[in-house]
C-alpha cells in the first residue's frame, strides 16, 4: 500500500529547508569563521524559495492529503523566507558580538521556517498542530540562548510554560472537533459542519478551544500576557522573527481553520474575533505608551498590530482575507527593518532604552530616517505601505457592514501615533551624549535598505501586490 | 455499569490524584515518582480504549524512560528541595488542600471545567463508531504511520532534532566571561569555543 500522492517536487523547499539546517549543525563543528553559516543559510534559504517555482498556481493535495501546496502556502511562504533571510542578516553582528552558539542558533532558525512552512501549508489540523510545536520547541531555545542574561532565561521560561499549556489547549480543541466530525482534515470537517453537526455544544467547545489555543500564539489581548517579557528578553534578531514570523504563522493557522474548517460556525466565530481585534489592539496601543524601553515599546505595538490584523477575520469575507494577507506583508518588511535599527543601536555601545535614540540623526542619518519611515508606516500615514495595509482592512471592515470596527481602527491609529512620535523625538530633537558616527555593518545596511525599499514600494505600487494578494485570498 | 466504567473510573482517579500530587508536592523525588504514576494510570485508559500499542508505547516511553530520566536528574543535580517535605506527604496534602491558593482556587477551577465539560458531552451526539476491532491494533498503527500518516512521523522527527539542538545549545556549558553587559566583546575569531 502506497501513499497517495507521493510527491517530492512539490515538498521540496521544506526538505531543503531541513537538510539547510542540519548542513549548519554539521558546518559548525568544523569552520571558526561563523559568518560562513549566515551565508550557507542565506544559501539554502535562496534555493527554497527557488523550490517553490514548481508548485506556483498549482493547487495540490500531497502525501495523504497532508499537505496542500496552493497559492496561499506560496505566498506565506515567500514571507517567512524572506523574514527568515533578514533574520540572519541581522543576527550576523549580533551573535558575533554575544557570543551566541552560533550553529545552533542559525540551525534552530532555520527548523522554526519549516515550523512556518507547515502551519501555513496543511489542511490537516495535526501537521497544523506538529507545525505550531515545531516553532515553539525552536523558539524556546532560541529565545534563551542569551544564557548569561538573566531575562533572557526568564523570558524563555515563561515562554515554555504558557506555550506548552496553550498547545495542551490546542489539542484539547482538536480531540472535540475529531471527536464529533471524525475527521482531522479541515475539508471533511466543514462538510460535517454543513451537513448538521454545527448545532453541537461540543463543536462549538472545540472551535473555542482552537481558538483560544491560536490566539496565544498571535498574542491577542486576553492571551497577550508571555509576549512582552518574551519579546523583550529575547535575543535581539529573535525578537523580529518571532514577532513577524512566527505571528504571521499563527494567522496562517487561523485562516486555514476557520475559513476552511469551521464556515458552519462562522455566525460566532466572527463575533469573538471582533471583540478580540478591539481589545487587542486598545490594550497594545494603551500600554505602549508608557513603555521606556525599545523592544517592549515593539512588543506592545506587536500586539496593537495583531489587533489590526484580527479585523481581516472579524469581517470573515475575501477582501478581509486579501487585506490580512497583505498587511502581514508589510508589517513583516517594516517591523524587521525597525529591529534592524534597534539591532545596530544595541550593538554600537548603547542599550535598549528609547533615551539611548538620542542624537541618533547626527550619528548615522541614514538609520534614523529609516526607523523613521518604518514608524510612519507602522502608524499608518501616507504614502508608506502601513497606510494601505490599514486602507484596505478599513475598507473591508466597511463592506462587511462592520463600521464601528473600521472606527476604532482610525482611532486606535491615533492613539499609537504618540510613542511612535517619542521615539522620532527622541533621535532628532535631544543630543547624543557622544556624537560620534555610528558604525554601520554590511549585513545590517544591506537589511535595512532591503527592507526600506520594500516598505516604500508596497506604498508607491501597492495595487500590482494587492492584485497578486486578492488572487491568493480568492483560492483559499 | 460495566467492567470497563468501572476500570476506567478508578484508573481516572489515580491519574487525576497523582497528577494533582505531582504539582502538590514539595519534595521534588516524590512528585516525579507520582508522575509516573499518572503515566501509569494513562496507560491504563489506554488499555480500557482497546489501544494497546498506545499503553505499551506509553508505559515504554513515559514511565520507563522519562520519568527514569527525570529521577536521574532530580539525582545527580544537587538541589535542596529534595531533603524538604520528608515524609509528610499525605500531611502536607491535607495542608494543602485547606490553603486557598493551592487547595480551593484549582480544585475549584478543576471542578467546575470537568462539570462544564460533562454538561456539553451529555448534549451532544455522538458519531457511534465501533472501535477498530483489537488484535490487529499494531499492524494498523505501523501501516497507517509508514502510508498516510508519514508526513506528521517524518515532521515529529524533525521535532525531536529541534529539541536535542536546542537543549543541547541551552545545557552547554560556556567558560566565557559574562557576556551580559557586553558592548565592546572580542571579535569572533578571537573567542574561545567553549565546549
Amino acid at each position: 500500500m502506497a501513499v497517495t500522492g507521493m510527491n517530492f517536487t512539490l515538498l521540496l523547499p521544506e526538505l531543503i529547508l531541513v537538510a539547510t539546517g542540519i548542513l549548519l549543525v554539521l558546518l559548525d563543528l568544523f569552520t571558526e569563521q561563523k559568518r560562513v553559516l549566515v551565508y550557507a543559510g542565506l544559501a539554502g534559504v535562496l534555493a527554497s524559495l527557488l523550490a517553490l517555482i514548481p508548485g506556483f498556481g498549482t493547487t495540490a493535495s500531497i502525501w495523504a492529503d497532508m499537505i496542500q501546496v496552493d497559492s496561499l502556502a506560496g505566498f506565506f511562504k515567500i514571507v517567512f523566507l524572506a523574514v527568515t533571510a533578514l533574520a540572519l542578516l541581522v543576527s550576523l553582528e549580533y551573535v558575533e558580538r554575544r557570543q551566541i552558539q552560533a550553529g545552533e542558533f542559525y540551525a534552530l532558525l532555520i527548523f522554526a521556517t519549516v515550523g512556518m512552512f507547515l502551519m501555513a501549508s496543511s489542511l490537516n489540523l495535526l501537521v497544523i498542530y506538529l507545525g505550531l510545536e515545531l516553532v515553539a520547541i525552536a523558539s524556546y531555545a532560541l529565545v534563551g540562548l542569551l544564557k548569561q542574561d538573566g531575562r533572557s532565561v526568564e523570558a524563555s521560561i515563561k515562554y515554555l510554560l504558557v506555550s506548552s499549556a496553550t498547545s495542551a489547549v490546542f489539542l484539547f480543541g482538536i480531540s472535540l472537533v475529531y471527536g464529533t466530525t471524525g475527521s482531522l482534515a479541515l475539508p471533511q470537517i466543514a462538510q460535517a459542519l454543513a451537513a448538521g453537526a454545527a448545532s453541537q455544544p461540543v463543536l462549538f467547545a472545540g472551535m473555542l478551544f482552537l481558538l483560544a489555543g491560536l490566539a496565544f500564539k498571535v498574542a491577542a489581548f486576553p492571551f497577550h500576557m508571555w509576549a512582552p517579557d518574551t519579546y523583550e528578553g529575547s535575543p535581539t534578531p529573535i525578537s523580529a522573527f518571532l514577532i513577524t514570523g512566527a505571528e504571521a504563522a499563527g494567522f496562517a493557522a487561523l485562516l486555514r481553520v476557520f475559513l476552511v474548517g469551521l464556515p458552519g460556525l462562522a455566525d460566532a466565530w466572527t463575533t469573538i474575533f471582533a471583540a478580540l481585534s478591539v481589545l487587542t489592539m486598545t490594550y497594545g496601543n494603551v500600554t505602549a505608551i508608557s513603555q521606556t524601553k525599545i523592544k517592549r515599546l515593539m512588543a506592545y505595538s506587536a500586539i496593537a498590530q495583531a489587533g489590526y490584523v484580527l479585523v481581516g477575520l472579524a469581517v470573515a469575507t475575501g477582501q478581509g482575507t486579501a487585506a490580512m494577507l497583505y498587511y502581514l506583508l508589510v508589517y513583516a518588511f517594516m517591523t524587521v527593518g525597525a529591529f534592524a535599527v534597534i539591532i545596530l543601536v544595541a550593538n554600537s555601545g548603547a542599550g535598549e532604552e528609547i533615551s539611548d535614540f538620542r542624537g541618533l540623526s547626527q550619528r548615522s542619518p541614514f538609520f534614523a530616517w529609516a526607523l523613521v519611515i518604518y514608524f510612519l508606516s507602522l502608524i499608518g500615514i501616507p504614502p508608506t505601505a502601513g497606510f494601505f495595509g490599514k486602507l484596505n482592512l478599513f475598507s473591508a471592515a466597511i463592506a462587511a457592514d462592520m463600521t464601528w470596527l473600521a472606527v476604532v481602527m482610525v482611532i486606535n491609529s491615533v492613539i499609537s501615533a504618540p510613542y511612535y512620535f517619542k521615539v522620532i523625538r527622541t533621535m532628532f530633537l535631544e543630543e547624543a551624549a557622544e556624537a560620534e558616527p555610528v558604525r554601520a555593518p554590511a549585513s545590517l545596511t544591506w537589511a535595512t535598505a532591503i527592507t526600506l525599499v520594500v516598505t516604500i514600494l508596497l506604498g508607491l505600487v501597492p495595487d500590482q501586490v494587492y492584485s497578486w494578494v486578492r488572487l491568493v485570498a480568492g483560492a483559499l | 455499569m460495566s467492567l470497563d466504567l468501572i476500570s476506567f473510573i478508578v484508573l481516572g482517579i489515580i491519574t487525576l490524584v497523582s497528577g494533582y500530587l505531582v504539582v502538590a508536592s514539595a519534595n521534588l523525588m516524590h512528585a516525579a515518582l507520582f508522575l509516573g504514576l499518572s503515566f501509569v494510570g494513562v496507560a491504563g485508559i489506554y488499555l480500557v480504549l482497546g489501544a494497546e500499542f498506545l499503553a505499551a508505547a506509553q508505559i515504554l516511553i513515559y514511565v520507563g524512560a522519562i520519568t527514569t530520566l527525570i529521577v536521574f536528574g532530580i539525582m545527580v543535580s544537587n538541589l535542596q528541595d529534595l531533603k524538604a517535605g520528608g515524609r509528610g506527604v499525605w500531611a502536607r496534602v491535607v495542608r494543602n488542600l485547606a490553603s486557598f491558593r493551592r487547595g480551593l482556587v484549582p480544585l475549584v477551577a478543576a471542578a467546575g471545567f470537568a462539570i462544564l465539560m460533562l454538561v456539553i458531552y451529555r448534549q451532544s451526539l455522538w458519531p457511534a463508531e465501533a472501535p477498530p476491532a483489537s488484535g490487529s491494533n499494531l499492524a494498523t498503527v505501523g501501516r497507517l504511520l509508514f502510508t498516510e500518516y508519514v508526513v506528521p512521523f517524518e515532521i515529529a522527527s524533525v521535532i525531536l532534532l529541534a529539541a536535542v539542538l536546542g537543549a543541547v545549545a541551552l545545557s552547554r556549558r560556556d567558560d566565557q566571561p559574562p557576556a551580559g553587559s557586553t558592548g565592546q566583546a572580542a571579535p569572533a575569531a578571537e573567542r574561545k569555543e567553549g565546549r
